[in-house]
């Protein structure tokens, strides 16, 4: 019984990382249309309900930029180095569409929880 | 913060050489920051268990690095189904022969029992645990450089479905099967009725100073009735493929005459004796206590191997007769298909 509790609980973790995966990627990309470094990023993130973990925020951060949807440069701030990022030109033109391609499947999940 | 600054320093070790500044001076920052931030909730400095939470919050220095790095695998989901395919062959085909053999030998074999303790597995399977090394390091080794160059490969991309293989009938014994079968039963048979004219031949120089038990040869012609039912099955099933359940049912009944049969023969130990009743030299007589130590295990490996099939045998035997029944309660057309 226990095993099973335990299996079913680790089940649930995976899909629901596999869930956030996706929807992280759209909530990064659409914070980050004001600049943020990464600490401040985190912190938005968190308070507007998506909570995010720096292992994860700053490989996915380095992959975006790498992939041309985010710019970034070093800054002094509070006597500190930072680096901030901003969505970049072609960075507004896929999170138009991601909002886009969200919308609609945000839309049928909603008609067939509905006819469920 | 010594401690966040050989945390640093652990992280940095595993990141790759020309990120590695601008990681961890990123991270440093936010760590840091967090550090900061709790420190002015609490009016005061984080004492050392408080900056252990935070850094094991963050993760362990290996888990935090591997997350910057590309994700690779040694073998890509495209290629891992063949790979462990044939890892599944190379099992069946080496690791079960040898271990039914191991099994007989330990069991059986009183002599081997003792120079190779049971509980020995590292030393006694020393060789098989090489092979295995070996085997199964080639084929992963060919399959990680396959999946290398599989990018280059058109081969996945250019495909046409046309070409796959034809449907299975699911309910029917292949003909090609069958008549290949046929063939190898025949040309068994064949050799088996040469062996008193050819035996000189096949025994080669032994021939000369050992013969069988006389008491084996009675059991000549019984030794027939097993490929002979095979074959018989094997022509019914070319004519009649849909007789699944003739297949399972005829290899169980084959399973069953050469079970008698060879319970029978291990008692007629030793199978083979001197040509003549003249004393054999010590080099001849050591040779002929080897060969019926030889004999003895392939007769009892032979009992394994018959008692395994006969199981498989009778499972299958069970699961026609079952489908048999199932179908003849729905009065689907598969009774009279399977009958006719």
């Amino acid at each position: 019984m226990k095993n099973s509790t335990k299996l079913d609980l680790d089940l649930f973790e995976n899909l629901k990382l596999e869930l956030r995966r996706g929807c992280l990627i759209v909530a990064v990309l659409a914070q980050l249309r004001q600049e943020h470094y990464g600490y401040t990023l985190r912190k938005a993130l968190d308070d507007l309900g998506l909570a995010i973990d720096e292992g994860t925020l700053y490989p996915l951060l380095r992959r975006l930029e790498t992939q041309g949807l985010l710019a970034s440069e070093w800054r002094e701030e509070n006597k500190r180095n930072k680096r901030f990022y901003r969505l970049s030109p072609q960075g507004e033109l896929i999170l138009q569409k991601l909002l886009e391609e969200w919308q609609i499947i945000n839309s049928s999940l909603e008609r067939i929880l509905q006819e469920a | 913060m010594e401690l966040l600054d050989r945390y640093l320093q652990a992280v940095r070790f595993w990141l790759p050489r020309k990120q590695q500044d601008d990681i961890i001076a990123e991270l440093g920052d936010d760590l840091r920051s967090q550090i900061e931030e709790r420190e002015s909730a609490l009016g005061r400095p984080l004492n050392e268990d408080e900056l252990v939470s935070v850094l094991k919050q963050a993760g362990h220095p290996l888990w935090v690095a591997g997350r910057y790095q590309k994700q690779q695998a040694l073998i890509g989901p495209v290629l891992f189904p063949l790979y462990s395919f044939v890892l599944k062959i190379v099992a069946l085909g080496y690791l079960v022969p040898w271990l039914v053999v191991w099994i007989v030998l330990t069991v059986f074999v009183p002599s081997h029992r003792a120079d190779n303790p049971f509980l020995t597995l590292a030393g006694g399977w020393g060789s098989l645990w090489t092979n295995i090394i070996v085997i199964f390091g080639s084929v992963t080794l060919a399959f990680a450089i396959l999946e290398r160059v599989q990018s280059a490969m058109s081969a996945l991309q250019q495909w046409d479905p046309r070409k796959l293989p034809r449907l299975r009938p699911k309910d029917q014994v292949s003909r090609v099967e069958s008549v290949f079968g046929l063939i190898f039963s025949i040309v068994y048979i064949a050799w088996w009725l040469s062996l008193p004219h050819y035996g000189a031949l096949i025994f080669g120089p032994i021939a000369g100073f050992f013969s069988l038990n006389p008491a084996l040869h009675a059991w000549y012609f019984p030794l027939l009735a097993p490929p002979s039912i095979v074959a018989v099955q094997q022509c019914v099933n070319i004519f009649r493929p849909q007789w699944t359940w003739f297949r399972a049912a005829a290899m169980l009944l084959s399973d069953a005459v050469a079970l008698f049969i060879f319970v029978f023969l291990a008692k007629f130990h030793p199978y083979l004796i001197p040509a003549w009743a003249g004393n054999l030299d010590a080099q001849h007589t050591q040779a002929l206590v080897k060969l019926n130590q030889v004999f003895s295990w392939s007769v009892l490996c032979v009992i394994i191997g018959i008692c395994i099939a006969a199981i498989a045998h009778a499972y299958q035997t069970i699961r026609e007769l079952r489908r048999m029944s199932k179908g003849s309660r729905n009065g689907a057309a598969m009774p009279a298909s399977q009958t006719l």
